[in-house]
């Protein structure tokens, strides 16, 4: 694990405090700068470092275990998975998608309501593509 | 004037330095415990705000003499006691009345925090070896004291006037010869206890930008903490070791040559928390303005750390928000009680 292993939280930001947590620390195993078998914080430990309630980081690391991201044990604390991904069937895969164009759209529409031109939004969902494809 | 009186006028004196430069050994972004602007100890307001509390400070440490003075002149007892107390209350005092002042130029801390998931973890510096050796210090001295029983005399003294006159015995019992070595074991593990806290229980980085600055003043804090440890089992172990060393029962070693060393360790580590709060980049420690009662007592239900940094003061205090520390100020009442007990 990198020193880029980070977790941000905002405070003032409408999004509850553990969708946060589960956004980002997906988004890290994900682009892999998490990878299977690396220790996490304990509840407690990272609770305290972000100065949020313990069951919050509890609910954030079992929403991931759901998930198969993460392995919660007593003995060894917080470690990550090596997860199969899923193999969807077709009318699921559908699903999946069609949620994701909609969430997508939703997010680009925020994006330009809070005044961001819709060519520095093409250019940001261009980069995203090309670091998909790298 | 005897050496006694001088010592509680050199001790207010030192008190009053002190209370006139803590304000400043803070976070850059934070002004008599109010989340303000980096740049803001810098400007007119702050320099004013500052000035106005030392001048309160002072006149209150003036009135702390004045009352010493008496109480030396009529020897009353209670004074010699009441003379520091009221010189650390009117500090606090001067110190919230500071704050109020500050109140109106905060800020509203930006409220993204962060934590490292790649931090490895931490351990009070040196490791269990550092951490052992002052108890290991305390046994010898017992076991030495104890293979030598029949050679320390039947009464001898165990506390001493500043001017380096006994005041107090003990008989030669188990409770008289090994008391001030339990006593200095307690104190130890009353310092570790706060070290292990201080690592286990307390923010390591809230704040991402000023990750770097929170690690060091927390080693720096820890690396005091075990010091204190090696400096008061020497202490102790000499105190316990006096009626071996001395037949007619004086001090075997210089007064001076006691309180020196730990006034040097403590000043030596305490600098490098100066150096480093005095930092610029060091930024707001995360915790919310609004429980910081009178800018010194944090009390945060909301906030699962036990230790958080002082806002007024060195080192880390409790989080009276949390339950634990209920919990934590039972124990250390109860190792401070334990030697008054024996």
């Amino acid at each position: 694990m990198t020193n880029a292993a980070q977790i941000r939280i905002d405070l003032d930001s409408a999004a509850p405090v553990n969708r946060q947590i589960v956004d980002q620390l997906r988004t890290l195993l994900v682009d892999g700068v998490i990878v299977p078998d690396d220790a996490l914080p304990s509840v407690r430990r990272l609770a305290i470092d972000l100065g949020v309630h313990f069951n919050t980081v509890a609910d954030a690391y079992r929403t991931l275990a759901e998930e198969g991201w993460l392995e919660i044990s007593h003995g060894r604390g917080v470690r990550v998975r090596q997860r199969q991904a899923p193999r969807p069937d077709r009318a699921a895969l559908e699903e999946t998608l069609a949620s994701f164009r909609q969430r997508l759209r939703q997010l680009v529409a925020e994006t330009r309501a809070q005044g961001v031109s819709p060519a520095v939004v093409a250019r940001e969902l261009a980069s995203l593509v090309e670091v998909l494809k790298s | 004037m005897t050496p006694d009186s001088l010592a509680i006028f050199v001790t207010l004196l030192l008190i009053a330095v002190l209370f006139h430069w803590l304000p400043l050994w803070r976070r850059a972004s934070l002004w008599f415990g109010v989340t303000v602007a980096p740049d803001f100890r810098n400007t007119p307001q702050a320099q004013r705000i500052l000035r106005q509390y030392r001048i309160e400070m002072w006149a209150l440490s003036l009135v702390a003499w004045v009352l010493l003075w008496t109480g030396v002149r009529g020897e009353t007892a209670w004074m010699f006691a009441a003379a520091p107390l009221l010189e650390t209350i009117g500090a606090a005092a001067a110190f919230a009345r500071g704050r109020n002042r500050t109140r109106p130029y905060a800020q509203h801390p930006v409220g993204t925090r962060a934590a490292s998931l790649a931090a490895a973890s931490e351990h009070l510096p040196g490791g269990p070896i550092a951490i052992l050796v002052p108890y290991a210090t305390l046994a010898a001295a017992a076991i030495f004291l104890h293979a030598n029983w029949q050679r320390l005399p039947s009464r001898f003294p165990v506390h001493w006037g500043l001017g380096g006159a006994p005041d107090r015995w003990a008989e030669r019992t188990w409770r008289g010869v090994d008391g001030p070595l339990l006593a200095g074991c307690l104190a130890i593990a009353l310092l570790h206890v706060l070290g292990y806290m201080i690592v286990a229980a307390s923010p390591r980085a809230r704040m991402a930008e000023t990750a770097d600055w929170t690690a060091r003043f927390r080693r720096a804090n820890l690396r005091m903490i075990v010091a204190l440890g090696w400096t008061l089992a020497a202490l102790f172990a000499v105190l316990a070791l006096n009626p071996y060393l001395s037949a007619d029962g004086s001090l075997a070693v210089p007064i001076w040559l006691l309180v020196a060393p730990v006034l040097a360790v403590t000043a030596g580590f305490i600098w490098p928390i100066i150096r480093i709060s005095q930092e610029p980049g060091s930024g707001s420690d995360g915790t919310p303005d609004e429980c910081w009662k009178l800018g010194q007592i944090y009390y945060n239900p909301n906030d699962p750390a036990l230790m958080v940094e002082k806002r007024f003061g060195v080192g880390y205090t409790i989080n009276f928000g949390n339950r634990a520390s209920w919990l934590l100020i039972g124990l250390l009442v109860l190792m401070a009680l334990v030697p008054l007990l024996l």
